[in-house]
C-alpha cells in the first residue's frame, strides 16, 4: 500500500510528479505493481513532436502595483498552439506556468459560469475560458476590463461594481406576514418564465464595462448588470417591494444615463439582454408598461 | 441601507440621493421629464416634414419651439454625461442663454422676415 503523497513545497509539473511516484514505487518495494516507465505519452506530445510549431504572439497588459511609477506596458509572449488548449484562459495558464509566473489574472471554473476571468480580448469583453484563441497570425491582445482601476496586470478592482449591486438589495423582500417554514412561495410557470434571461447573470461585469455611459459616470450610473438584476427582482412575482424598487431609479443618474448604446447585449458572454431589461425598466417607470403581476397565491392577505 | 466595504483600495461613498428633484425640473421628476422628451421627439417626426407640407404660421412656430426645446434638453443630457461636475453650473447657464437666444432668433425670423420653412427653402435653392 502506498502512503499518501506529502505536499511538495516546490512546484512540480505533471511529468515530474509521475516520476516521483515511480521512484517511491521502487523504494517501497511493493510486489503487485510493475516498475515499467510509462510509455504511453499523451496525444498532445505526439502532436507537438510531429508537426511544426504554430506560434501565436500573445500581448498582455502588465502593471505591477509594487512598481507604481512604472507605466503599464504590453508584454509579448510566444506560445505554441499545438501545445496549448483552445481557449484564451488555457494560453494564460500556460504562460503563467511555463514562462512568467508573475502574470496575475482571476480564474476559477474554466467553463464560463463563475465570471472570474472576464477581460478584454482583442477589443471585446468576454470570459477568457470560453473565448477561442484566434488562429490567425496577428497577435492576441489581452487587456483588463476597460475603465476599471487595476489591482495588478489583468485583475480589475470590482469594489464599486459590488457596492452598486448591493444598493439594489438583490434578495426577496416581502411585506406579508408569514410563518417561516409554513409554506413555499408558489410561483406559476408563466411567472417563472419571466425570470429567464436574467437569473443566469454571473456578474462578470463584461456588459457594464463595455458601456461608455458607465465609463464616464461609473460613480453614479448603476450599469447594465446591476440594472438587469434590479429588473429581475421587480418582475419576480414573489417579491412585494416593487414600488420601492422602482422609486430608486427616479433620479438623473441611476438609470437614465443609459442611451441605448447596446454594447451591453453585444458583450454579454452568456447571451443575455441587459438592454432589453433596462428598456422595460424605463417603460415601467414612465407608466407605459403594465406593472408586473404578482402571484395572488403568494402575495396579499390571502396567503395562509 | 448604506453598503460598506473593507479590504480594498477603493472605498466608495454611498450618498443616498435626495427625494426632491432639483428645482431645474420645476417639480417634475426625472421620469416625467424623460417622458416629455420622448413625446417631443415623436412629435418632431410629424412636425418637421409636416411644416414643409402644411406651410402655416402655427406650424412654423411649432417647428421653432420643438427644435429649440429638443436641442435644449439634448444638450442637458450631453452636459450631464460629459461635462466635469465643477464646470456644470456655468455650462448650464450658457446652455440656457443659447436656447433663449436661438428661440428668440427663430421667432424674430418668423415674425419680421420670412417664415422659417420659407427661409429653409430659400437656403436650399441657394445651394442648388
Amino acid at each position: 500500500m502506498f502512503r499518501a503523497l506529502a505536499n511538495s513545497t516546490t512546484p512540480v509539473g505533471g511529468a515530474c510528479r509521475l516520476l516521483f511516484v515511480q521512484v517511491r514505487n521502487t523504494t517501497a518495494a511493493a510486489a503487485a505493481k510493475t516498475n515499467a516507465p510509462d510509455t504511453k505519452k499523451p496525444d498532445m506530445v505526439h502532436l507537438k513532436r510531429e508537426s511544426k510549431p504554430r506560434t501565436k504572439t500573445v500581448q498582455i497588459y502588465r502593471w505591477n502595483p509594487e512598481e507604481p511609477d512604472k507605466k503599464p506596458y504590453l508584454q509579448d509572449y510566444n506560445i505554441d498552439l499545438n501545445d496549448c488548449g483552445p481557449m484564451v484562459l488555457d494560453a494564460l495558464i500556460k504562460i503563467k506556468n511555463e514562462m512568467d509566473p508573475s502574470l496575475a489574472f482571476r480564474r476559477s471554473c474554466r467553463e464560463g459560469i463563475c465570471g472570474s476571468c472576464s477581460m478584454n480580448i482583442d477589443g471585446r469583453n468576454t470570459l477568457a475560458c470560453i473565448c477561442k484563441i484566434d488562429e490567425s497570425s496577428k497577435p492576441l491582445k489581452v487587456y483588463p476590463l476597460p475603465h476599471m482601476y487595476v489591482v495588478k496586470d489583468l485583475v480589475p478592482d470590482f469594489t464599486n461594481f459590488y457596492m452598486q449591486y448591493k444598493t439594489i438589495e438583490p434578495y426577496l423582500k416581502r411585506k406579508t406576514e408569514i410563518n417561516i417554514g409554513d409554506k413555499q412561495f408558489f410561483q406559476s410557470v408563466e411567472d417563472r418564465k419571466k425570470l429567464d434571461g436574467m437569473y443566469e447573470c454571473i456578474l462578470c461585469a463584461c456588459c457594464s464595462t463595455s458601456c461608455p455611459s458607465y465609463w464616464w459616470n461609473a460613480d453614479k450610473y448603476l450599469g447594465p448588470a446591476v440594472l438587469m438584476q434590479a429588473y429581475k427582482w421587480i418582475v419576480d412575482s414573489r417579491d412585494e417591494y416593487t414600488k420601492e424598487r422602482l422609486e430608486q431609479f427616479r433620479d438623473t443618474f441611476s438609470l437614465y444615463r443609459c442611451h441605448t448604446i447596446m454594447n451591453c447585449t453585444k458583450a454579454c458572454p452568456k447571451g443575455l439582454n441587459p438592454a432589453k431589461a433596462i428598456g422595460e425598466l424605463k417603460a415601467l417607470l414612465a407608466n407605459v408598461a403594465t406593472s408586473p403581476s404578482k402571484n395572488s397565491a403568494t402575495v396579499g392577505p390571502d396567503y395562509k | 441601507m448604506i453598503p460598506t466595504t473593507t479590504g480594498t483600495h477603493i472605498q466608495p461613498v454611498y450618498l443616498p440621493h435626495p427625494q426632491q428633484p432639483s428645482i431645474g425640473l420645476s417639480g417634475l421628476s426625472r421620469t416625467d421629464h424623460w417622458k416629455i422628451e420622448r413625446v417631443i421627439i415623436v412629435a418632431m417626426l410629424a412636425i418637421i416634414p409636416g411644416s414643409f407640407v402644411f406651410d402655416s404660421i402655427l406650424m412654423n412656430y411649432f417647428l421653432a419651439a420643438s427644435l429649440a426645446i429638443h436641442a435644449h434638453w439634448g444638450m442637458d443630457t450631453v452636459l450631464i454625461d460629459y461635462c466635469p461636475r465643477k464646470a456644470l453650473r456655468l455650462a448650464n447657464a450658457i446652455r440656457y442663454l443659447l436656447t433663449v437666444l436661438s428661440f428668440l432668433g427663430l421667432c424674430y425670423l418668423n415674425c419680421n422676415h420670412m417664415a422659417l420653412t420659407k427661409a429653409l427653402k430659400a437656403l436650399w435653392s441657394i445651394i442648388y
